[in-house]
């Protein structure tokens, strides 16, 4: 009887791995970090697997994405930088054309409720439509895509390994992206080795001068331990008077979002130059400055917090910025696994 | 053996010619609408349509057994003739209900397949939601050409831009057809509106709110 249990038992693993093997690609569980909030993200509706992370992180390296095959998300989003572009204010597209804003860096996406600058975008899954199609962007159509993934020698066999089966679709491209998206996780800065009070780490005076200065006067947008709190807000940024950027009022016409913008992380700050939805600082020198004294009291939707002035000496300036140093996390910068795939 | 095929025959014979069909059918001046025929609204003024597609959601009937959903999405496509069926059902239809357009939560779902693939050019990227409504043509008034494009979506309140329609039936036809009367349409907007919305505002929710009362159930003559 029990030899009868035994073979059974034998059988089903045998089959359940042969399942596992035929198509169902491997799970990969979303690891929250330690006291982190819970993520925005639902990942039971597209969950993590090992081939959808893969296949996303080989479209995000691959030109083919683009009309001329020149431009690659990558080209936009530097891993080194935080997964932003650092050599201008403003995006560089397809034939050079210049976009309008800033890319954004790719970090801790899963707490994000909305994407972009102006939050027009909702949903993690449908914002990479946005650069294959955008005319200063990549400038394609899906159907293009579709085609040439569909023509390309290892593209079906990847889409089979992640979505168990070779048929190549919007949909498992965008799903396959956003896991790729998602998997941008940093938490291992040295402000997160001092936070789970690892041995031998701690914060330098000027550093610990700098979190107090930060706690008071910075923290109520750029909340710990996201550095920001997934809200829109003017900082008082003075309108360029050439991109005449409107931000939120753009998608949801109205008076009271005219001039807000996402709030956005401070993590990997160091390295995430130029600063702004428009790219307007090159050094977190400018934007201290500028928090201290560049501010437009008058602006009429400037957030409360920031309406009665901040002041903040040389030194203290000096001080924040050291601290915002201690959110560089480079494993995260430097991490193979979210590398152009060799 | 042979009695139990034919009555098997007649029972699925039975329940084919008892179905009663519902059709989209948008029309002006009465008669089905083609793409790139010209149309006269008024003395002046002229339209030729080369895009006419919309979605309809959350398509339910009521019917002597009660109410039921026979559909959750459809994209409706002047181009796909395969697309004027909206349903089927062996059910005497008493009302239609439905969504003109896509519902909010559809919306904020993330990337969706089949009608809903973007891939139909129905959805807006760079503000997240469905394009519900898109018409496209020219409208020649005198000798003026503009053209036409009419882009109507947008989930948030207050410009929400879905529509709920009810239609009440008490013929006995077997081919019902959600008529769209878009000449009726044409005329309540055209003086006074924008020949061109294509973001979600105050704009496309009147060019919606018009759109109901024009929407009714014909059956065949
Ligand atoms: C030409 C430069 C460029 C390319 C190529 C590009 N992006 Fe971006 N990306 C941007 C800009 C600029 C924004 C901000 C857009 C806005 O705010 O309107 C952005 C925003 C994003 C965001 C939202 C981040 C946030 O926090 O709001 C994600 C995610 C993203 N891009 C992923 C991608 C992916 C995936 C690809 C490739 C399919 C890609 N990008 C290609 C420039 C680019
Ligand atoms: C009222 C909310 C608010 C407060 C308080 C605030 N910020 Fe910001 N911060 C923002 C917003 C919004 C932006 C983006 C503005 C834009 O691009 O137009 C921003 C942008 C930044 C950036 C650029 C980030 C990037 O990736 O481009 C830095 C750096 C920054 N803030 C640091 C600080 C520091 C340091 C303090 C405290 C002295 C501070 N912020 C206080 C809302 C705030």
């Amino acid at each position: 009887m029990n030899r009868l249990i035994f073979l059974s038992l034998m059988v089903l693993s045998m089959a359940v791995w042969s399942f596992k093997q035929k198509g169902s690609p491997t799970i990969v569980s979303f690891a929250v970090p330690q006291k982190w909030p819970a993520p925005k993200f639902d990942f039971a509706k597209n969950p993590l697997t090992q081939e959808g992370f893969e296949l996303g992180r080989k479209l995000f390296y691959d030109p083919v994405l683009s009309r001329d095959s020149t431009i690659s998300c990558a080209s936009c989003h530097l891993q080194y930088t935080g997964f932003t572009h650092v050599d201008h204010n403003v995006s560089h597209g397809i034939d050079g054309r210049k976009g309008t804003r800033n890319s954004p860096v790719l970090i801790n996406l899963a707490w994000s409720s909305s994407f972009h600058w102006d939050g027009g975008v909702n949903h993690i899954e449908v914002q990479g439509l946005n650069p294959i199609q955008h005319p200063a962007e990549m400038d394609n159509t899906m159907e293009e895509v579709i085609n040439r993934l569909q023509r390309s020698g290892n593209y079906p066999a990847l889409f089979d390994a992640a979505f168990g089966s070779k048929e190549i679709t919007t949909v498992r491209i965008m799903k396959a992206l956003s896991q790729f998206d998602l998997s941008l996780v940093s938490s291992n800065s040295k402000y997160d080795q001092v936070m789970r009070k690892e041995k031998g780490i701690a914060f330098t005076e000027q550093e610990k001068k700098g979190l107090k200065l930060f706690r008071k006067n910075c923290v109520a947008c750029h909340k710990e331990p996201l550095f920001t709190n997934d809200f829109f807000a003017s900082n008082g940024l003075p309108m360029d008077p050439i991109l005449k950027d409107v931000g939120r009022y753009g998608i949801t016409h109205d008076p009271k979002d005219s001039l807000l913008f996402k709030i956005p992380t401070l993590r990997n700050i160091e390295y995430t130059f130029p600063y702004m939805h428009d790219g307007r600082f090159r050094k977190l020198k400018d934007v201290l400055k500028f928090y201290s004294e560049g501010i437009d009291l008058k602006s009429k939707n400037l957030h409360p917090v920031l309406q009665k002035k901040v002041t903040l000496s040389e030194n203290d300036q000096k001080d924040i910025i050291a601290f915002l140093y201690t959110l560089t996390d480079k494993e995260f910068l430097f991490n193979n696994k979210f590398s152009f795939p060799k | 053996m042979k009695i139990a095929v034919f009555t098997f025959a007649i029972v699925c014979s039975w329940t084919v010619f008892s179905q009663t069909v519902v059709k989209i059918v948008p029309l002006f001046g009465g008669r089905s609408i083609e793409l790139n025929h010209e149309y006269k609204l008024k003395d002046s003024i002229r339209f030729k349509f080369s895009t006419l597609r919309f979605y309809v959601s959350n398509v339910g009937i009521s019917s002597n057994s009660g109410e039921m959903e026979v559909k959750k999405i459809h994209l409706f496509d002047l181009e796909e003739p395969s697309s004027f069926e909206l349903f089927k059902t062996s059910e005497s239809v008493r009302s239609i209900h439905f969504l003109l357009g896509t519902d909010s939560l559809t919306n904020v779902s993330g990337i969706l397949d089949g009608p809903l693939d973007p891939i139909r050019g129905m959805y807006w990227t760079w503000n997240s939601g469905y394009i519900n409504f898109k018409l496209e043509g020219i409208k020649t008034t005198g000798d003026s050409i503009t053209d036409v494009e009419y882009h109507l979506g947008g989930y948030l309140p207050p410009y929400a831009t879905s529509r709920r329609i009810h239609l009440d039936n008490s013929s006995l036809s077997k081919e019902l057809k959600i008529e769209i009367h878009l000449d009726e349409w044409l005329m309540m907007i055209s003086d006074e509106r924008k020949n061109s919305i294509m973001i979600p505002g105050k704009e496309a929710t009147i060019l919606m709110d018009h759109l109901v009362p024009n929407i009714r159930l014909g059956e065949n003559e």
